[in-house]
């Protein structure tokens, strides 16, 4: 029959379409740099999307059920027709399971027409709202062909292959020019060669490459730096270029972006797309991002940025402030269903600017300054460091004394407000009878803002001299309040020879109450609490739970802000924020602390000293902002005669002093 | 006369609180301003204008590595035996130079700020001080340059000076300073040996003797918690200056008052 002619020639002519598309996408990406992958990663595709893709995507119920009846119905349908139509065998039962596939596609597309109409101001419009028609136009035709209807007139005949036709050409042309259907393959291909593929082994990769500066200075001495970070699209690694273009736009980081939220000039969205056209080898022209149809970066109009591949992203393409707007806090790749890392990309282009060009704006190279010449990043004297501790009598570590643990304040001990925290924490560990030492003016800054900042220089120079400093210690666990000094430290310092069993207090403490060595009564506290999580110790490192459950056990019952655990909203104060200090519309601590409000809560409980003056430093009636070990320390059980105050030298005998312990 | 050869003077610094061997601040402004000036002139003149970097003193401090990555691509390093021998050292290297620009004094070593007007008197060339931003003279002709100074309380003066000059930056002088790691790896340093090393014979040696800085007790002083009014009648009217003498009870109790004293006032917090 000639119909079934046709389609046959249809779907060779499409597939063949896609191939030559795919062909011309793949020069494209080979055009970045050269990465470690294996082509064995392609078979791990199927356990990646199934479970870890769709593990993102099931947290939005709605779309997660439509993407499996559209997508789902669309690939069992294409399986089909390449054996019914493909291999021109024309059954009759085949069709039949053409037309159930086709069915389900179709009522896929429905509900995701029906979720365009009223769509969020995250998602693109342009050709992504013309995909729910371009797809029930395909599955209508394929509806149509597959009947069991002996004859077709002529002219259904003829609407059903325009239909086809029509369908086949979003499909097959999509990788090709780049259109919505690129998602599907790129999306694949980018699920086997992620640049992180600890990921799919359900650990937590969080730490940054290292960039190996050595061997740059070897090879880079006669060009332009180009190796430092990225400065063109065609610096980034190839596979990373594949995962820009795995981008479905859905918008999930934008609308987890606290600097978008502040009105900052950043949307992740925009980023990757901004990436995207980048890929491109029109030099001359250039291509524009006036055809994105999201939200634009706040404040910067479309149309007047371009690049290509191997012109300078900064600012031809990407508008300087943007890159510096960032917090680092990841909620946009914890949010991303295509698994995109977006913090990457852009501390890769913060080291071009930092290392070559040392453009970063602001208080930041005031800052890397202080770090290479004090290795503080206030510019402060190390021996300073932990003064706070004076009248507590602490140990500090020696060379040749052995300790159990090793506690390291990190830059919040010059705070004189984290001060109170790091004291409340002594007490705690002293109150568990812990053998632990602090380290004096051997501690150096372990360059977390330094590497942030895209100062990887900086920072390789800092994580060396700690190293040695550690080497030449001997301690079994390091402690410290500061999720960013445990993050270099447990994440990034292994890359550089340093390995350490490196914990947050929460984490300690939670083992220290669940184990009976600390014990601590019910706090006396009535106010209503909330806890916000440090986006470095929930997100980079996992740890959600153990604050809460110090906190519960102390008797607080948690009232949970609008967005809380792995998913919480980043209080402005990481990545060098705010240093950099791009100006928004309002500040991300005010939008943090307005959440707070919202729930009613008196009292924030915090677990990082960046939180905690990012948060101190919104002004107006707010609530109180404690750390855990304030909280902790204020319900400790043996603690009503006075710690650490001996009154030395005062002979104030049968003086009563009331201890205040709040205000300890 | 139009320019030609411009150099900057580049010391050794001290950071303040580390002590660790930097850059000079001051120095940076001075190299920053040459490089800004000599690309200008590169872009407007016909004639090519050549800028170096120049330091004398110490060959093993690596503490001059931060001007490459500030933006020399290039340091001439004279190696110089005594610190008394700097002045002729620099003279020597510098005569066919049309401006030189320094820092205002160094952040170490003897630090009398008298560099560059030894350097000036020895070379016969004229000296502005306090520089805050220099250019080009709008007439052509004269071949001199216009500096704006630096004066207090906020004011400026424009001086015009003629070549060959050796122009002084003022600390304050509005340059921003990008430290570049990638410049740093590529900039190289020339070390020469300084013609001067045995012929000294009117080297001073300086007898200088060093010792540590004597920190002065501070007397802590309560903070006032007074209302603006409050503050203003006891800087008008002449009141009693508050306080009480405890002669009465024992030691104890003149203990309390006095615990009592530091708390409210915050000196104490237990």
């Amino acid at each position: 029959m000639g119909l079934n002619y046709f389609i046959s020639a249809l779907f060779w002519l499409a597939t063949a379409t896609l191939f030559v598309g795919l062909y011309k996408r793949t020069q494209l990406w080979r055009t970045g740099q050269a990465a470690e992958f294996s082509w064995l990663n392609l078979l791990a595709i199927p356990k990646r999307y199934f479970v870890d893709l769709h593990h993102v995507v099931a947290r939005e119920p709605y779309i997660a059920r439509t993407h499996v009846a559209t997508a789902g119905g669309a690939v069992a349908a294409l399986a089909l027709v390449a054996v019914n139509y493909g291999l021109m065998l024309y059954s009759a039962p085949l069709n039949w399971a053409i037309l159930g596939a086709t069915a389900l596609m179709l009522i896929g597309v429905f509900f995701m027409w029906l979720r365009r109409r009223n769509a969020p101001a995250r998602l693109s419009r342009g050709a992504w709202s013309r995909l729910p028609y371009t797809l029930a136009a395909f599955a209508l035709g394929l509806i149509i062909i597959s009947l069991p209807v002996p004859v077709i007139s002529g002219s259904v005949a003829v609407l059903a292959l325009l239909l086809l036709l029509a369908g086949s050409a979003e499909l097959a042309l999509g990788i090709g020019l780049g259109g919505p259907m690129k998602h599907a393959i790129a999306g694949l291909l980018h699920l086997a060669f992620h640049p992180r593929q600890t990921r799919f082994n359900g650990q937590l990769s969080t730490a940054l490459k290292p960039l190996l500066l050595d061997e740059i200075a070897l090879d880079g001495i006669t060009i332009e730096n180009e190796q430092y970070g990225v400065n063109k699209p065609s610096d980034f690694k190839w596979n990373q270029l594949l995962g820009f273009d795995a981008c479905v736009q859905c918008g999930k980081c934008e609308a987890a972006c606290p600097a978008f939220a502040a009105g900052q000039p950043l949307n992740p969205k925009k980023l990757i797309q901004d990436l995207v056209v980048g890929l491109s080898n029109d030099e001359k022209s250039g291509t524009t991002d006036a055809n994105f149809t999201g939200s634009p970066y706040p404040g910067i109009a479309l149309g007047e940025h371009s690049g290509s591949m191997h012109s300078p992203i900064v600012p031809l393409l990407i508008p300087h402030e943007t890159i510096w707007s960032c917090t680092t806090c990841r909620a946009c790749v914890q949010e991303c269903p295509m698994l995109i890392e977006h913090v990457d990309a852009i501390v890769d282009m913060r080291r071009n600017l930092t290392l070559t060009q040392g453009s970063a704006p602001g208080k930041a190279p005031q800052t890397l300054e202080n770090l290479r010449q004090t290795a503080t990043v206030g510019g402060y004297d190390r021996k300073a460091r932990y003064h706070w501790s004076v009248d507590l009598d602490v140990k500090t570590i020696q060379k040749n004394q052995a300790v159990d643990i090793l506690l390291v304040a990190g830059e919040g001990a010059f705070d004189m407000r984290y001060q109170r925290s790091l004291r409340a924490l002594v007490r705690l560990l002293k109150a568990a009878n812990l053998d632990f030492a602090i380290m004096g003016a051997l501690e150096r800054d372990t360059g977390d803002t330094a590497r942030r900042l895209g100062d990887e220089a900086t920072f390789q120079m800092l994580a060396k001299q700690n190293i040695e400093t550690f080497n030449g210690l001997t301690f079994k666990r390091i402690v410290t309040a500061d999720p960013h000094v445990m993050h270099s430290l447990k994440n990034e310092y292994p890359s550089f020879g340093g390995h350490y069993q490196v914990f947050h207090h929460s984490t300690l403490l939670a083992e220290l109450v669940s184990s009976g060595q600390l014990k601590l009564g019910k706090s006396a506290e009535t106010r209503k609490l909330t806890y916000h999580d440090p986006c470095y110790l929930g997100r980079y490192n996992g740890e959600t739970e153990a604050p809460r459950a110090l906190l519960k056990s102390i008797g607080f019952e948690i009232n949970e802000m609008e967005r809380s655990g792995l998913r919480g909203r980043c209080c402005g104060g990481g990545g060098g924020a705010p240093l950099t200090d791009i100006p928004g519309k309002q500040r991300i601590p005010d939008i943090r602390i307005q959440d707070a409000r919202s729930i009613g809560a008196e009292l924030v409980a915090v677990a990082c000293p960046q939180c905690t003056s990012m948060l101190e430093g919104v002004v107006g009636n707010r609530p109180e902002v404690l750390d855990i070990a304030e909280l902790l320390a204020a319900a400790l059980v043996a603690d009503l005669e006075v710690e650490g105050l001996e009154l030395k030298g005062l002979e104030l005998k049968g003086l009563e002093i009331k201890a205040s312990v709040a205000h300890d | 006369m139009s320019i030609k050869n411009i150099a900057a003077l580049v010391s050794v610094g001290r950071h303040p609180v580390s002590g660790e061997a930097r850059h000079c601040r001051n120095d940076s402004l001075a190299m920053t301003l040459g490089l800004a000036l000599t690309s200008h002139l590169n872009a407007t003149e016909t004639n090519t204008v050549s800028f170096k970097v120049l330091h004398a003193g110490n060959a093993n401090n690596t503490a001059l590595k931060d001007y490459l990555a500030l933006g020399a691509s290039h340091i001439d390093m004279i190696d110089v035996a005594a610190e008394s021998l700097i002045i002729d050292a620099l003279a020597a290297n510098l005569t066919n130079t049309d401006l030189i620009l320094t820092g205002s004094r160094a952040e170490n070593g003897l630090d009398s700020g008298m560099l560059p007007y030894q350097l000036a008197e020895k070379l016969g060339f004229s000296l502005v001080a306090n520089a805050l931003a220099i250019q080009q003279t709008t007439d052509g002709l004269t071949g001199g340059l216009e500096v704006l100074q630096f004066l207090p309380k906020g004011k400026r003066r424009s001086v015009t000076v003629q070549l060959p000059a050796v122009i002084v930056v003022h600390p304050l002088a509005p340059v921003e300073l990008r430290h570049a790691y990638a410049r740093q790896v590529t900039g190289t340093i020339n070390q020469q040996a300084s013609p001067l090393t045995h012929a000294t014979p009117q080297e001073k040696t300086l007898k200088w003797q060093t010792e540590t800085i004597l920190r002065k007790p501070i007397k802590l002083k309560a903070r006032e918690n007074k209302s603006g009014h409050a503050r203003m009648l006891s800087a008008t009217v002449s009141e009693n200056k508050g306080g009480a003498v405890v002669i009465e009870g024992n030691s104890v109790e003149k203990a309390q008052v006095i615990l009592g004293y530091l708390r409210e006032h915050r000196l104490i917090n237990f």
